[in-house]
């Protein structure tokens, strides 16, 4: 037996013990400064990306407009791939370079795009859809009709480092079993010969991304009956 | 009515009882005794002084979630008796798929007292006291008391294991007790209790299995055959089945993530090949960086390359051939957690270098001063000199006590945050929202979250090599998935994104466990 449980230990040490535990706890507890303070966020209401650009006498709004934080870039064009013009400027921006215009004119991009770009890094920060007007669309149904999705597996970060990132993925309709997109990375192709080995493990209603050189599912995500990604505003998912 | 009492049969004890419990006494007692009673004192400063180092740490925002947020989620989730998961490394992912250390399941009953990530910052500590007293039981009858307790002290407060200390919490930290017992049992041959400490020890990490089969070697060379040959099997055969099949079950894709050695090959069996047919070669590899020269220097220098001389070394060698045969430069480092395993190994082969020098030559039997007290020079002039790698130092100069705006607006953030949701937040935030929220790093609980923060004051969102974002990438990506900025203050944005069904996820990201505390959160 535990010489502690045994019944030669008198109770008065038991409850000894028991109130300096207890105490232990209390002053533990005690030492916890958080006295919270919860935000009001009732009044909140949801919004797709694209409610948060504006658009006003041929003039896009957007955070661009709001006090930059450390990091944000600030010198900035918006190029619309519709027209293959620079459509505005934030800042005072470089002139775009042979560089710029190459991954401005990357075929990835739709044809109904407005990219904003950081001339200086060479670096996309935004892109967002519109309409015939050139108003921003919340194109999150047009998604998989005219298109995949884009995500870490098949951008370019901001720093343009891509180490690590697939080469060649394949974008599978876990419903359908069909290839919905894909993308190579060095020939910025998006035909790829893929022949789909349907896994009974994938998850259902969703798109799987396969590393074709592995063929494993480096991500997935759940979509709508629409082909709209669950959780997203679609602005972040524009179809090429 | 001392008899009554005696006359009740649950109140009759027997002999052997009474034996156990006059063991258990004697065993309570010993460290307060004339013998230990210095050291006990000693372990007692190094309890609060780290406990102090643990809490500043956190309360100035410089712990993170990486690792103590990942620790705390596994501890909390053994606590209330379930799978060890951690959000910080993915939604459902069960840190068995990322290292093996059941072990840190024995803390779960700390956080019935006290439900919070600065409790393991208490238990390291504790840990790290426990480690005292092998050092000194092993030095006292080589050096003498004084010079054994100021090897000891130094020991305790030598760069690795202050490095460790200042990495928040890592399962390495019960190693380190561990090692030293093992150590001291060798030492005076109790092998059963060596037996039971390597068994133990092969549940702190998977790569303890190496450790445990250079234990057998130096078993080897005490001759203990059957004992040093069942050790070998034993932690050979731990470290390939739980890095061949344990770890790949839990990890989502399957395999032993840090299996890192290009320069050796692919698997165990062709770097052993090379090992053995590129002796020099691989020698070349152990000092081809200036960090991992500048490593060895601070290792061996300090103890004055005495362990060389020591059979003891053995046990640091799997340790630091894997860590600088590895590509990850970070373990070539003097930082984080990795070299607090090395202290107690070094140190105590160092004295017993020191003890058969003072023998041999029986002039230099005053190096039981002056060897223990250069030793100790070497650590007080570290934490008046070099903050980097003895961050004691902010505790002396009492900069560990300064605040600052930021960590005003880090900690009014954090409190605006309800509990029982689900959240994104910088690495530095993270540990502060893991015992009230489901919290993971920006961008891995995309389709769950409603709260992120992002602290554009960090180089980085955090996560390291897993993959994190600048503090504007992050900001675009959360606001691409329909988070709005709610409140800034100091370079701090808080984003919300309303709660909407039909997002997958299991009770608006609670865990059962918080939920069951907090309610869904909706």
């Amino acid at each position: 037996m535990i010489p502690i449980l045994s019944p030669a230990v008198p109770r008065h040490q038991i409850l000894r013990i028991a109130a300096a535990t207890s105490l232990l706890a209390a002053t533990l507890s005690g030492c916890a400064n958080e006295a919270l303070a919860p935000l009001d966020v009732s009044r909140v209401e949801s919004k797709t990306p694209a409610d948060s650009i504006s658009y006003a006498a041929g003039v896009y709004g957007g955070w661009w407009d709001k006090a930059p934080l450390p990091g944000q870039p600030a010198n900035l064009v918006l190029y619309s791939t519709k027209t293959g013009r620079v459509v505005q400027t934030v800042g005072s921006p470089d002139p775009l370079s042979a560089k710029n215009m190459e991954s401005l004119k990357s075929p990835k991009w739709a044809e109904n795009l407005i990219i904003v770009m950081d001339p200086s890094a060479n670096s996309v920060v935004d892109a967002f859809a519109i309409d015939a007007n050139g108003n921003p669309a919340n194109r999150s149904t047009r998604a998989v009709k005219t298109g995949g999705y884009d995500g870490w597996w098949n951008s370019t970060p901001a720093d343009g480092h891509t180490a690590g990132l697939p080469v060649e993925t394949v974008q599978v309709n876990t419903d359908t079993s069909q290839v919905v997109d894909a993308y190579n990375r060095t020939t910025k192709i998006t035909r790829v010969s893929y022949t789909v080995v349907p896994d009974p493990a994938w998850p259902k209603h969703s798109i799987v991304i396969i590393d074709t050189s592995t063929g494993k599912v480096i991500a997935n995500f759940k979509i709508n009956a629409d082909g709209s990604p669950m959780g997203s505003g679609g602005r972040g998912d524009v179809a090429r | 009515m001392a008899l009554d009492i005696a006359a009740q049969p649950d109140r009759v004890t027997t002999g052997a009882e009474t034996r156990q419990r006059q063991r258990l006494v004697s065993a309570v007692r010993k460290p307060f005794g004339p013998e230990l009673r210095w050291v006990t004192a000693l372990t007692v400063v190094v309890v609060a002084v780290y406990s102090t180092v643990s809490s500043l740490r956190f309360n100035r925002f410089e712990s993170a979630g990486y690792d103590l947020g990942i620790f705390d989620q596994v501890v909390r989730q053994y606590s209330a008796f379930m799978a060890p998961y951690s959000e910080i490394k993915g939604l459902e992912y069960n840190i068995f798929g990322d290292h093996f250390h059941p072990i840190i399941a024995s803390l779960a009953s700390l956080y019935w007292i006290w439900n919070d990530p600065r409790m393991l910052g208490i238990a390291m500590a504790l840990l790290m006291a426990v480690s005292v007293y092998p050092v000194y039981l092993f030095a006292r009858p080589r050096l003498g008391h004084w010079p054994a307790f100021v090897v000891a002290a130094g020991y305790i407060f030598w760069w690795p294991i202050q490095g460790l200390v200042d990495f928040d919490f890592h399962e390495i930290a019960f190693g380190v007790p561990l090692l030293s017992w093992i150590i001291l049992a060798v030492d005076r041959r109790r092998y059963a209790a060596v037996t039971v400490l390597s068994v133990i020890l092969l549940g702190v990490r998977e790569d303890m299995g190496f450790v445990v089969m250079a234990i057998a070697l130096v078993l080897l060379l005490r001759r203990r055959w059957k004992l040093a040959l069942g050790l070998f099997l034993l932690g050979l055969g731990t470290y390939l089945v739980v890095t061949g099949k344990v770890i790949p079950h839990y990890n989502v894709s399957g395999s032993f993530g840090y299996w890192v050695y290009s320069g050796l090959g692919p698997t165990m069996g062709a770097a052993i090949i090379f090992i053995v047919s590129h002796p020099l070669k691989t020698l070349a590899i152990l000092f081809d960086h200036d960090a991992k020269q500048v490593l060895w220097a601070s290792l061996f220098l300090p103890v004055g390359l005495l362990p060389l001389g020591s059979v003891y070394v053995l046990l640091a060698a799997p340790i630091l051939l894997s860590r600088l045969l590895s590509d990850r430069p970070g373990t070539w480092s003097t930082g984080f957690q990795y070299n607090a395993i090395l202290a107690p190994v070094l140190v105590m082969a160092a004295v017993d270098v020191l003890f058969k020098v003072m023998k041999r030559f029986p002039r230099l039997r005053c190096a039981r001063f002056w060897g223990p007290g250069l030793f100790v020079a070497t650590v007080v002039a570290g934490i008046a000199l070099v903050p980097s790698i003895f961050p004691l130092n902010k505790l002396v100069t009492g900069e560990a006590f300064t605040s600052t705006a930021h960590m005003g607006a880090q900690q009014r953030i954090v409190n605006m945050i309800p509990s029982g949701v689900c959240v994104e937040a910088d690495d530095r935030l993270v540990p502060h929202l893991t015992n009230r929220t489901v919290v993971g790093l920006v961008g891995r609980q995309v389709d769950y979250a409603s709260w992120a923060v992002i602290d554009f004051d960090q180089d980085n969102t955090g996560g390291g090599g897993d993959g994190n974002y600048t503090p504007f990438n992050g900001l675009r990506y959360k606001q691409d998935h329909g988070f709005q900025e709610v409140y800034r203050q100091d370079n701090i944005v808080l984003l919300y994104r309303p709660y909407q069904s039909g997002q997958g996820a299991p009770a608006h990201c609670s865990s059962p466990y918080l939920a069951s505390l907090y309610g869904s959160g909706k």
